[in-house]
């Protein structure tokens, strides 16, 4: 096994490890079908017949599998752009679709940066967080994920300031929402998405983004 | 907005029962509230499965990390010089996270704190504000200062929103209603949200996820702690399960942050060590679900257009005087001492009578808020030593724990210790003991000091021992014991606390030579015999 296989069967593991669920997709047509297949499995789940009200980010990525579910007419679902939705309607949202900028395979973890795109609360108040994740963005630990966030390092004081970071709010998120404040009790699902989902696209096409 | 009706509902809390939490300068009766929480069944219920959580964990993290000890060391090594440099760190965080668009506040005291956290809510108009979690905010008792300004506090951890539904105060550093059972809670939220009376903890956390979600999309202000403040980048860490944090900080468009002086860290490549530590000896994960890594204010419609870090002193720096006493500001609140503490998992942590429990808190409370305040806090421990195994970042407990209880007998408090706050004499007079227990305590521990210095002394007085142990045993009978305090009086001040340990019948040097005579006439007879 090479060493990129090893990682990303790493990778995988440990998200089904941390609560997630993560599938490979060989292809973007395939990764369309398999949120597809994701979504229509979560209505099903749902007590309430209504239609469910999908919100997607507006990272290149997202968008080229946006453009196959439209083509679709079974989901009888709504898409709604990021730049669409006021703070009311992200709330009423149940599915949040957005890219992911780094994961780390070590501990399964999805890292967010607001810097390229707009994923911030899309990944969080929706019950079902689909996360696309680009085979080359996958790395071992989460020490080089920071190394890349950040370098190099500044030392004391410097004036005036070293220059901001361009990634002005990164989320790290492993697993779905959880807590144990009841007796120890775990419990899934609290305030942020009860079901998350990783696509791997497993894609040798050139750079996308 | 939506669903105005349920958001009001948060708020309506019945203040008719809300018991006085203000700011009391009175010490704090440890020992009193101690023995009541022993008397507690319902709160020994609650305790009961801390301490087999506290050990599946320790194995968890021994399993899991094989650099754990190197993990621990690199840790406190980090913190060690954030805190020695804390100025020019502090300085370097301020520099850079005014760079990257937040605003930066200086609290010396609590008071100053609450001060700046309601002229924002006025300025920002923000008559709801939601919380995240944190220690700082209990510390300064915010929500008490909000809610006397008009001002509506909701936190949204699920722990401490049930802390706060039950006009309570959290018990734990990371569990806050861990001394309430599931019965409890489930009472209290059907009184409150009517929720059935038996619910399971899926179902009240449910209730808790809708509840809540109504006043976030409402509160035009956020309130949160701090884990890590990056000094390179100016970035602020925060470390979560639940995602409430991640709401508290991203819907509002104002995000408040609390933070201490001390949670800067030089580098955000040291953030590596602390994210595999905290998680691991908080709540025994791995990785907790979410980590917010936060640089001034983001992108429009991304975040809070207004960022404000509250940079809060209240007693801290008078810590970094004395290396041994710095130590106890590398804390990270992990809660792990906690948990494995023998004198914490019987009594809990109202006990303790302040915001931080158990042994840091016993470390921690003292420092802050004056020895005379806290005086029996530092004698709240056996000494064994469990917080100081499981400490990510290797503080010695039990050493400050002496320092302390050294300063509370001797009756002074070093001047960087809180003296503003008390005078030595108010140390001596407000811990349990009285004088003359005092000074007959001190002449017998010289008096035995004495007699370990000289064998014919040791043997006389333990000779001495076993006679009246004997004696003793004849008038009192078996469980002389337990008695002897009754019959002198001086005794049972010390019994009353602590068994009394009977000597062995023979002392260890007796048994030798009796064996060795043995041995010896044993040869002998062999000898004859041949």
């Amino acid at each position: 096994m090479s060493d990129e296989a090893r990682r990303l069967a790493t990778f995988i593991e440990a998200v089904n490890a941390a609560g997630g669920t993560c599938v490979r997709v060989p292809s973007l047509a395939a990764a369309a079908e398999a949120v597809q297949a994701r979504v229509r499995a979560f209505a099903d789940e749902q007590d309430t017949p209504d239609a469910l009200r999908i919100g997607y980010s507006d990272a290149p990525i997202v968008h080229d599998i946006i453009g196959d579910l439209h083509a679709d007419a079974a989901t009888s679902s709504s898409l709604h752009a990021v730049a669409s939705l006021t703070s009311d309607a992200l709330f009423a949202l149940d599915v949040g679709i957005t890219g992911v900028q780094w994961s780390v395979a070590e501990t399964g973890t999805l890292v967010l940066s607001t810097a390229s795109e707009r994923n911030r609360l899309l990944s969080l108040i929706p019950a079902l967080h689909i996360a696309i994740v680009h085979r080359r963005d996958v790395r071992d630990t989460l020490a080089q994920v920071l190394q890349e966030l950040h370098h190099p390092p500044t030392e004391f004081p410097r004036h005036p300031p070293a220059p901001p970071m361009r990634h002005r709010a990164v989320t790290l998120i492993t697993g779905p929402s959880r807590t144990s404040d009841i007796e120890l009790t775990p419990v899934v699902g609290v305030h942020g998405p009860t079901q998350l989902h990783v696509l791997l696209l497993d894609d040798s096409s050139p750079v996308l983004s | 907005m939506r669903d105005h009706a349920s958001a009001s509902r948060v708020t309506m809390v019945d203040d008719s029962t809300a018991p006085d939490t203000s700011v009391s300068d009175a010490p704090i009766p440890f020992a009193q509230d101690a023995r009541a929480a022993l008397h507690d069944t319902q709160l020994r219920t609650a305790l009961s499965g801390l301490a087999s959580v506290a050990r599946e964990r320790r194995q968890l993290v021994l399993a899991s990390t094989e650099e754990w000890e190197s993990l621990r060391d690199r840790a406190r090594a980090i913190k060690d010089d954030a805190l020695l440099h804390l100025d020019r760190y502090l300085e370097q965080f301020v520099m850079q996270a005014e760079a990257a668009g937040a605003t930066i506040h200086r609290a010396q005291t609590a008071a100053d704190a609450r001060d700046i956290v309601i002229a924002l809510a006025r300025q920002y108009d923000a008559p709801l504000v939601v919380k995240s979690k944190s220690m700082l905010s209990e510390e300064l008792e915010l929500n008490h200062a909000l809610e006397a300004e008009g001002i509506t506090p909701i936190e949204t951890d699920l722990g401490e929103w049930i802390v706060q539904l039950a006009h309570e105060t959290p018990s734990h550093i990371v569990l806050p209603a861990i001394h309430k059972t599931r019965a409890d809670i489930a009472r209290l939220f059907a009184r409150t949200l009517g929720t059935p009376d038996d619910a399971d903890a899926a179902t009240l956390t449910r209730a808790a996820r809708r509840e809540l979600r109504s006043a976030f999309a409402t509160a035009r202000m956020g309130i949160s702690g701090v884990n890590f403040a990056v000094a390179e980048t100016g970035s602020l860490l925060i470390l979560e399960n639940e995602g409430n944090a991640r709401l508290t900080t991203s819907v509002p468009p104002v995000h408040v942050a609390l933070m201490g002086i001390e949670k800067v860290i030089p580098r955000l490549a040291d953030l590596d060590v602390f994210l595999k530590l905290l998680p691991r000896a908080g709540t025994g994960q791995r990785l907790t679900s979410y980590q917010s890594i936060l640089t001034g204010t983001a992108a429009p419609g991304e975040g809070p257009e207004a960022l404000h870090i509250v940079i809060v002193d209240n007693g801290r720096s008078r810590m970094l005087h004395h290396p041994l006493t710095r130590q106890s500001l590398a804390c990270i609140r992990c809660g792990a001492c906690l948990n494995v503490c023998p004198v914490y998992q019987q009594v809990g942590g109202h006990a303790y009578g302040s915001v931080y429990p158990g042994p840091i808190g016993a470390v921690i409370t003292p420092q802050l808020t004056g020895l005379g305040h806290a005086a029996q806090l530092p004698f709240a421990s056996s000494l064994c030593g469990a917080c100081r195994d499981v400490c990510p970042v290797k503080i010695d407990i039990p050493a400050l724990l002496l320092h302390l209880r050294a300063q509370i007998a001797d009756g002074t408090e070093a001047d960087h210790a809180g003296a503003d706050h008390v005078k030595a004499d108010h140390v001596k007079a407000d811990h349990n003991d009285d004088v003359p227990r005092q000074t007959a305590k001190r002449f017998t521990f010289r008096l035995w000091r004495w007699a370990m210095q000289f064998p014919w002394a040791y043997r006389v007085a333990t000779g001495a021992g076993r006679l009246g142990q004997r004696v003793a045993r004849l008038i009192l009978g078996p469980h002389w014991a337990r008695r002897v305090g009754r019959v002198v009086p001086p005794l049972a001040q010390w019994t009353a606390e602590r068994d009394l340990r009977p000597l062995a019948p023979r002392s260890f040097r007796a048994m030798w030579a009796q064996s060795e005579r043995a041995t010896s006439e044993h040869t002998t007879s062999d000898e004859r015999q041949r």
